[in-house]
């Protein structure tokens, strides 16, 4: 087992180098990002300048080991449009990123749970097929899209709820959040709902086929046969049984969120690391662009493994992780 | 720390007596603004984007300072003079303080000179625009004469840029600025904080010493995306935005909860075709073959597309009326502006004939290059023109880049037909003439956003203006360029945009053509 | 060859289509779908106007409301757009769009994915080891990110997000048909064939392929809808296609900015459009899941 976990530790690393070479290597051909950030009315000789103060007239490989020797010691570069340390600039937006997907997570779990467990315990109902039917629903259409719905239902035709960005911050046991403040929960209903809909038809398909297998196998049918209440098997029995697997997933979940709110992010102009990396797309600011994939790289990475250690620890014959799927 | 809470409530509670016993009358209120652009950092010396200056004039002041419509006013300077070709000299304000307290005098200009090309990581671009400043001497600490190594005519307008900084800083980082703690100046704000892609607070200087300002705190909003920032204020989340996209200016413009304020501003939409090259390489004939010639050579096709675009009609329909049809590439107003110039008419018929005299009846394919995002509706305005130049027999297909990636293109010479907005930020003709009027010269830097025409006659006016250092003689040599770009079709300018910001209903504001939103701008109204 | 008897190629054969009949939710499903494919096929015989010749529109009719009349007493079923386009005409084409792509990239992953997935699975060794190892690394990626990361490198164009699809997409068909060839490499018909002495291609294409087929259909139809989706999402956040020639995902991000000031027909009828196609895609496709899965069992 220890030779099992040493050897997925040192493939994960493996998997960050690669990563890291790729992005590198992916975000230096995007362009020439000083015709961006110099004004318009700068002579070609002053942009040399700036060339080379940035360091970017030497050779790509060159580059590439200075940036490694670099992350080393924790640094990912600078942002080459304000200067700032790319790791502050994304360290700053995570929480904001990490709010979002705890709350988007929290709804998924809380609506997507019940309403599997239900309608597996009920296979081939009536409800049964309406919630299947709905989690092909959050699977299939694409997020925007909906969020676009939700924006003209709630703040353009009712307006009870606002469209964009984040709420007033307070700081409760050192931590400052939106969480803290009803005009935080206020703007974070929205963009959290619109995430929480994919990872909800995810828990919803996982929940279902949990209870529908588990109510073939013994011991459900025992206690039925016991007479115990069809709740007391849904919440002491059933869940006891499936929460493992849940639990992994919802780890991972946490992790791939955090990619998916850059569509989010965009939609209800949420101040996270999604709206950070699209505006850095936009703007070629490579730095940001390169420390953000490492960043949620090495999210994923760890997520990753720390489910197939668990796996390992769970169950020994299981070696190779799988079943993420992440849309 | 301690200390500096203990100071810092002592400075809030000084503050708020100070704005009770002296403002009864002025609303204390806090004011929200909406903004699209985020200041890329609070290092007023870092760049010289035109998005971020706006922010630093709230806690800065810069010895001449631009009104309304960029004429220069005094700031720090009370007054000055022109002593001879070379030499300014300024009457340095005195009685300012900084707001840690300190005096401002000479040495503080001179210090805030010295910094300027040392910024690391920095654009150096208010550096270049005060290249030819020599010296700066101190004749005593409140007055100071600038030499230049040549006549300058651009120097005054330059030093708007130039926000002076206590001595007292000494070394400072840009990082220093942007946690706040080096963010000093004299401005009618003080910085309060700045969390990245969230909001940015100021709070009044009381000890200000020109006009105050309405408001105790303003808090800049990060809103980029337009919809969002017309969804917040029409919700009354903000008081203020900025950038109104014209078709939501139009609807609050008639809704009587919201004001909105325009000023022509100085950036002029204009189409741009490779008239330079023997071949140039988006033009091809009806079945897609590269043509030999250039047809953009030829003046009548360059007339002929003029001739097509129905500028009126963009500006209603793309546009929705907010934005002022060109007749030339300086907007109304601005210094070397041709009053005699009128809007080019659409006739098709007369174009079809041009370009059959031409001897391109059929018409030609090119690609009409196009940013996406930079300027209002740039991509919309695009895919005008092509609808409207097919009337004449000319398939534009049209390519729209993010700016990320046009202007590289823009710079390698690659494109045949495309546009470009100038913003003519300084608030006379001197820049657009210098970079896309005057043609490509490696040397002296001029030229260097000009790959599509070139003419001795222009350059020699050109030329010209920029050593002339009496006003009105210049913008009468600038005036004559103008005519001379329409007589030639060496540019098709399109329409001048407008600054659009709008408020609440309580609220007033007076727009300036350079873009900035100013907090100290905004009133309560009567 | 009789060994197919015991394969599970059965799976597609009469009964399970006469399941599919009586289901009521992937009948419908199927016929939408179908309907909009043709729609999308004869787009350009049935929409009233080119919404591509520029020297049809008229910018004068910009921005109409849906069944308003334009300058020349054309009457717009679905509104025009603020170029003045025909709604519906651009609807029909961006469907022909978002199709043409998601088929070519689909096909394409197919095609690659499968390839390597059964020759991973046959073959084992390092390049098993290899490619599972590329496989995983970029299944624990988003899609959304590594296609982004992509099209911000590559740069906007048709051929160029469907490089990307193909790239992301090709992992699902690999893993998929390497699961599904080590089971059947267990089996006994495989083994009968190479005692035969069968080459390995043949086995490969004549005696693996058909069998593996069945569950890359059900990936097949999932990815296809996920290509449709992932390029209207990468069109609106404005690195997928160029503005000439608008897919569904496009023309709802064009019409967002108009979506909050009451014209909501530039945005929405297009959302309808592609919320239809990918929605009910995912429904036939979500019943062969199930069906398979049941008989399996």
């Amino acid at each position: 087992m220890i030779f099992a976990i040493t050897r997925r530790s040192f493939q994960a690393l493996i998997t960050l180098l690669i990563l890291s070479l790729l992005a590198f290597t992916a975000v230096y051909a995007i362009g020439d990002p000083i015709l961006l950030l110099i004004d318009a009315q700068a002579s070609s000789l002053e942009q040399e300048a700036l060339r080379t103060r940035l360091g970017l007239d030497q050779p790509m490989p060159v580059q590439y080991l200075y940036f490694l020797q670099n992350l080393m010691s924790g640094d990912f570069g600078r942002s080459f449009v304000s200067g700032e340390p790319a790791l502050r600039l994304i360290l700053e937006r995570l929480p904001a990123t990490l709010e979002l997907a705890f709350v988007a997570l929290l709804i998924a779990t809380v609506v997507g749970v019940p309403l599997g467990m239900i309608a597996g315990l009920n296979a081939g109902s009536r409800f049964d097929r309406v919630v299947s039917v709905f989690s092909v629903l959050g699977f299939s259409v694409p997020s925007f899209w909906i969020g676009i719905i939700l924006i003209l239902v709630f703040s353009v035709q009712l307006g009870v709820l606002p469209s964009f960005g984040r709420g007033d911050t307070a700081t409760l046991f050192g931590i400052a959040s939106s969480l803290w403040t009803f005009d935080g929960w206020r703007h974070i209903l929205l963009p959290a709902t619109n995430l929480a809909l994919f990872p909800m038809a995810l828990l919803i398909r996982l929940a279902r086929a949990g209870a529908s297998e588990a109510v073939r196998l013994d011991f459900i049918k025992f206690a039925r046969a016991k007479g115990v209440t069809t709740r007391r098997i849904i919440f002491v029995h059933l869940l006891k049984y499936i929460s493992i697997s849940l639990v992994t997933i919802l780890g991972m979940q946490l992790g791939l969120l955090i990619a998916f709110a850059i569509v989010t992010e965009s939609v209800f102009s949420w101040p996270g690391t999604g709206k950070l990396i699209i505006d850095a797309m936009n703007s070629l600011d490579r730095p940001v662009i390169v420390a953000y994939l490492l960043i949620v790289g090495c999210i994923f990475v760890i997520a990753n493994t720390v489910t197939d250690l668990l796996y390992i620890v769970l169950d020994p014959r299981i070696r190779s992780g799988g079943g993420n799927d992440p849309r | 720390m301690k200390g500096s809470i203990a100071a810092g409530l002592k400075l809030a509670i000084s503050g708020v007596l100070f704005s009770l016993l002296l403002t009864a009358g002025v609303n204390a209120e806090a004011l929200r603004i909406g903004s699209a652009v985020e200041p890329k950092s609070m290092d007023p010396q870092l760049t010289a984007l035109g998005s971020d200056l706006g922010y630093y004039r709230h806690v800065y002041n810069a010895l001449v300072e631009a009104d309304e419509s960029l004429r220069p006013q005094p700031g720090l300077a009370e007054s000055w003079t022109v002593i001879d070709d070379t030499t300014y000299e300024f009457k340095l304000r005195e009685g300012v303080r900084f707001h840690d307290g300190s005096a401002f005098d000479a040495e503080d200009v001179l210090y805030s000179f010295e910094r300027l090309p040392t910024v690391p990581d920095g654009d150096g671009l208010t550096a270049a625009k005060l290249k030819s400043v020599s010296e700066i001497e101190v004749i005593d600490p409140h007055l100071i004469r600038i030499h230049t190594s040549t006549p300058d005519s651009g120097v005054l307008r330059a030093l708007g840029q130039f926000f002076i900084l206590p001595k007292e800083l000494g070394e400072v980082a840009t990082e220093d600025f942007n946690s706040g703690d080096a963010v000093i100046g004299t401005g009618p704000f003080k910085f309060d904080e700045w969390r990245r892609g969230d909001f940015l607070r100021f709070s009044r200087n009381p000890d200000y010493w020109g006009e105050a300002p309405q408001f105790d705190d303003v808090e800049f909003k990060m809103l980029s995306n337009s919809a969002s920032r017309v969804a917040a204020l029409r919700a009354g989340d903000v008081d203020l935005i900025d950038y109104v996209p014209p078709l939501d200016a139009l609807r609050i413009k008639q809704d009587s909860d919201l004001n909105l304020f325009t000023i022509p501003a100085g950036r002029t939409i204009l189409l741009l075709l490779d008239a330079k090259r023997d071949m140039t390489p988006h033009v091809f004939d009806k079945a897609g073959n590269p043509l030999k010639e250039n047809p953009f050579k030829d003046k009548r096709v360059r007339e002929a597309i003029s001739k097509s675009i129905d500028r009126n009609l963009i500006v209603d329909k793309v546009m929705d009326g907010l934005a002022a049809p060109a007749s030339q590439p300086m907007p109304v107003g601005f210094g070397g502006y041709a009053d005699d110039l009128k809007v080019p008419e659409s006739d098709v018929e007369a174009a079809r004939a041009l370009m059959a005299e031409a001897g391109y009846p059929e018409g030609f394919k090119m690609t009409l290059n196009c940013t996406s995002g930079r300027y209002i509706n740039d991509t919309e305005v695009c895919q005008a023109i092509a609808q409207m130049v097919s009337r004449i027999g000319i398939e534009a297909n049209v390519d729209a880049l993010p700016p990320s990636a046009y202007f590289p293109e823009y710079k390698n010479a690659a494109f045949s037909a495309y546009i470009l907005g100038w913003g003519n930020s300084s608030g006379d003709a001197s820049s657009i003439l210098t970079s896309v009027g005057h043609s490509a010269d490696k040397t002296s830097g001029r030229g260097s956003w000009n790959h599509h025409y070139e003419s001795a006659e222009l350059d020699a006016l050109i030329e010209q203006g920029l050593g002339t250092v009496d006003d009105e003689k210049r913008e009468a040599l600038y005036a004559d360029a103008m005519r001379k770009i329409m007589e030639d079709v060496a540019m098709i300018p399109l329409h001048a945009q407008l600054v659009l910001v709008a408020t609440q209903k309580n609220l007033e504001y007076r727009p300036t053509a350079n873009e900035w939103t100013l907090a100290q701008n905004v009133s309560l109204a009567e | 060859m009789t060994t197919n008897a015991q394969t599970p190629q059965r799976l597609l054969s009469a009964d399970l289509l006469a399941g599919f009949w009586s289901s009521k939710v992937a009948v419908i499903a199927a016929f939408v779908f179908v309907f909009m494919v043709v729609l999308a096929l004869a787009a350009p015989w049935i929409s009233p106007q080119d919404p591509y010749d520029l020297s049809q529109l008229n910018l004068l009719d910009s921005r109409l409301a849906p069944f308003e009349k334009g300058i020349d007493g054309t009457v717009y079923l679905l509104g025009t757009d603020q170029q003045g386009r025909d709604m519906f005409s651009a609807i029909l084409h961006g469907l022909r769009i978002s199709l043409f792509v998601a088929v070519v990239s689909s096909v394409t992953a197919l095609v690659i994915g499968t390839s390597l997935g059964i020759l991973s699975g046959m073959r084992r060794g390092w390049l098993d080891t290899v490619l599972m190892r590329i496989v995983d690394v970029q299944l624990s990626i988003p899609a959304v990110l590594v296609s982004l990361v992509l099209l911000a490198v590559l740069g906007r164009g048709i051929d160029k997000i469907i490089f990307a699809l193909i790239t992301v997409q090709w992992v699902y068909f690999a893993r998929t048909a390497r699961a599904a060839t080590l089971v059947e490499m267990s089996k006994d018909y495989v083994e009968a064939a190479q005692s035969f002495g069968f080459s390995r291609t043949r086995i490969m294409f004549w005696e693996l392929l058909p069998n593996v087929l069945p569950p890359l259909l059900v990936v097949a139809m999932v990815e296809f809808a996920h290509a449709i989706a992932l390029e209207a999402t990468l069109s609106f956040l404005g690195v997928g296609l160029p503005i000439t020639e608008p897919s569904l995902g496009l023309l709802i991000s064009t019409g967002f900015a108009y979506l909050q000031n009451g014209e909501y027909w530039i945005s929405l009828f297009p959302g309808i459009a592609l919320l239809l196609l990918v929605f009910n895609l995912n429904l036939v496709a979500e019943w062969f899941r199930e069906s398979l899965d049941s008989r399996r069992r």
